[in-house]
């Protein structure tokens, strides 16, 4: 579905230049959730950004479905709502004087008005906040009125309204606490299958990542080490890197000897 | 013990305890009430007409007849004062309401799409801004010809540019943002992005700014009037009031006593109640 090839990603202040991501070669094979996985700095997060435009590459290229992304220094869409972003930080990502249904409702200006219509009347907008787990009555009120998580199922629920078919998960629920967390990615996994999506999954939780996809990319420094299957690459990490990731993710166990509080 | 804490009275108490806290706001918001009120009834209680002449009772003292005393020509001064605040005050916030929105317009351009859009832009601001206020004013209405509406378009030119800068500023942040970013993929064009994120975003700051001006404003509406730039006689303004009864002060003290006390009066309550609102609204800047 997506084909990215000798991609980099330089900044260059004066003469000092910082290689952001290193030529690297990728494909996202349509209805996968194709994860990326890797330290902060790894560029894993610039990569999620010029598939969705907001950074130009310095080379290489990117194709969706076969159409080149960037045409030299502009980036091309393919079709207004094919691609869609979930951010990490829904607190940041939800304009504070926009009313959720407005949030929600957005992504539509850029299409034409007559899908405009069809895509936002208002039962097929109910039904999908409610898929989400929002209630009706949450659409008039404003996005500092909402927890972290409703926030996040908000910013879910925009990227869906266009019926996209490919999205960027920038580290989805990182800023989330566990539990609100579990219930998000349950959502999104849910929703890839129902709807047969396509994600690309940004996140340095390993467990997470386990969780939620079927392959992995590993970056380090800007660079891709090792892509495979994730089953595969969680029981045989060939990179030395993947294998420090790997030993240093946090494991909870259930320790008999310590006593266990329950909450009356 | 049961605390409702409806939706409601979470969002509008914060402003209004706020201002309730802040006792000058409300010496700023009664004195401009009252002169406001009064400018609005005048036509009620006063039984003079501010432009008629009336030689046989000029220069007469304040007395309870004639308030404030009366002109040259025996016009009441107290009635042709409250005639003038309808004229000032309506005129400051028409200008400041106008320079504002242009402001905001092309600031929040200027701001978001940066590049060669941004630095002609910022060159106009910056050269208008190299002068100080009045002279520009005074330079520009003269040029445009001394009547009421070029001394508008005047004060509006020479007030335009700070607001250009206080938007620009905003829409500089708020490019960085998140939510105008996630916008950008959507793929929504950029005035769109302007309209719907940047100038919401950054209008609380120029309210603030606005606020503060209005009073400076009607102060430069006088002093064009003064100079005989402004409105001009007998147009019951402030200034050009002021400009003709300053002759007369050691004789007639009451003459240009009385508008300078309501030009103080008014410029001074629109101050204060522009503190306030930035109080209110910003919070960051605590005294």
């Amino acid at each position: 579905m997506i084909e990215i090839s000798q991609l980099e990603k330089i900044y260059s202040t004066g003469k000092d230049c910082m290689i952001a991501v290193k030529t690297t070669n990728l494909t996202i094979i349509e209805g996968e959730i194709l994860g990326i996985v890797g330290e902060s700095g790894s560029g894993k997060s610039t990569l999620g950004k010029m598939i969705i435009g907001l950074e130009r590459p310095s080379n290489g290229s990117i194709t969706y479905k076969g159409h080149p992304l960037w045409n030299k220094k502009k980036y091309n869409r393919v079709e207004a709502g094919e691609i869609q972003t979930v951010f990490q930080d829904p607190q940041s990502s939800l304009d504070p004087r926009m009313s959720v249904k407005d949030i929600i409702l957005e992504p539509l200006l850029a299409l034409s008005k007559v899908e405009r219509k069809e895509k936002g009347n208002r039962e097929r907008l109910l039904q999908l906040i409610k898929r989400v787990g929002l209630k009706e009555e949450h659409l008039d009120r404003y996005p500092h009125e909402f927890s972290g998580g409703q926030r996040q199922r908000i910013a879910i629920a925009r990227a869906l309204i266009t019926d996209p078919s490919f999205i960027v998960l920038d580290e989805p629920t990182s800023a989330l606490d566990v539990s609100v967390q579990a219930q998000v990615l349950n959502l999104l996994k849910e929703l890839q299958k129902e709807r047969n999506l396509t994600y690309l999954f940004i996140s340095h939780n390993m467990s997470v990542i386990r969780y939620m996809c079927q392959r992995v990319a590993v970056m380090f420094k800007g660079e891709i080490v090792e892509v495979g299957d994730t089953k595969e690459i969680f029981e045989h990490p060939e990179h030395p890197y993947t294998q420090k990731l790997l030993s240093s993710v946090l494991t909870i166990q259930n320790d008999t000897d310590t006593q266990s509080i329950i909450l009356k | 013990m049961q605390i409702n804490y409806s939706s409601k009275t979470l969002k509008s108490n914060p402003i209004w305890y706020k201002l309730k806290q802040n006792k000058m706001t409300w010496v700023g918001i009664i004195i401009l009430a009252l002169i406001v009120l009064f400018s609005v009834i005048v036509p009620l209680f006063s039984p003079f007409d501010p432009n008629k002449i009336d030689l046989v009772n000029k220069f007469q003292p304040p007395s309870s007849q004639h308030w404030f005393g009366t002109d040259e020509v025996g016009r009441d001064i107290f009635t042709r004062i409250l005639y003038g605040a309808r004229l000032s005050l309506g005129v400051g916030i028409l200008i400041i309401v106008i320079a504002a929105a242009i402001g905001i317009v092309i600031g929040t351009i200027s701001g978001y799409i940066g590049g060669i859009v941004d630095t002609i832009i910022m060159r106009f601001v910056d050269m208008i801004l190299a002068f100080p206020n009045l002279i520009l004013a005074m330079a520009l209405a003269a040029v445009l010809g001394p009547n009421l509406q070029n001394a508008m378009i005047a004060i509006a030119i020479v007030k335009i540019p700070v607001y250009i800068r206080l938007a620009r500023g905003e829409a500089m942040l708020l490019k960085e943002k998140l939510f105008v970013k996630s916008a950008e993929t959507f793929g929504i064009n950029k005035g769109l992005i302007i309209i719907k994120h940047i100038i919401p975003n950054a209008i609380s700051p120029v309210i603030i700014q606005a606020t503060l001006d209005v009073g400076d404003t009607i102060l430069l509406i006088a002093t064009l009037g003064f100079l005989g730039l402004g409105a001009q006689p007998p147009t019951p303004e402030w200034g050009a009031m002021i400009s003709i009864g300053w002759t007369y002060l050691l004789t007639y003290w009451w003459y240009p006593v009385f508008p300078g006390l309501f030009l103080f009066l008014s410029s001074g309550a629109l101050n204060l109640i522009g503190d306030g609102i930035r109080d209110v609204l910003d919070p960051k800047s605590a005294r």
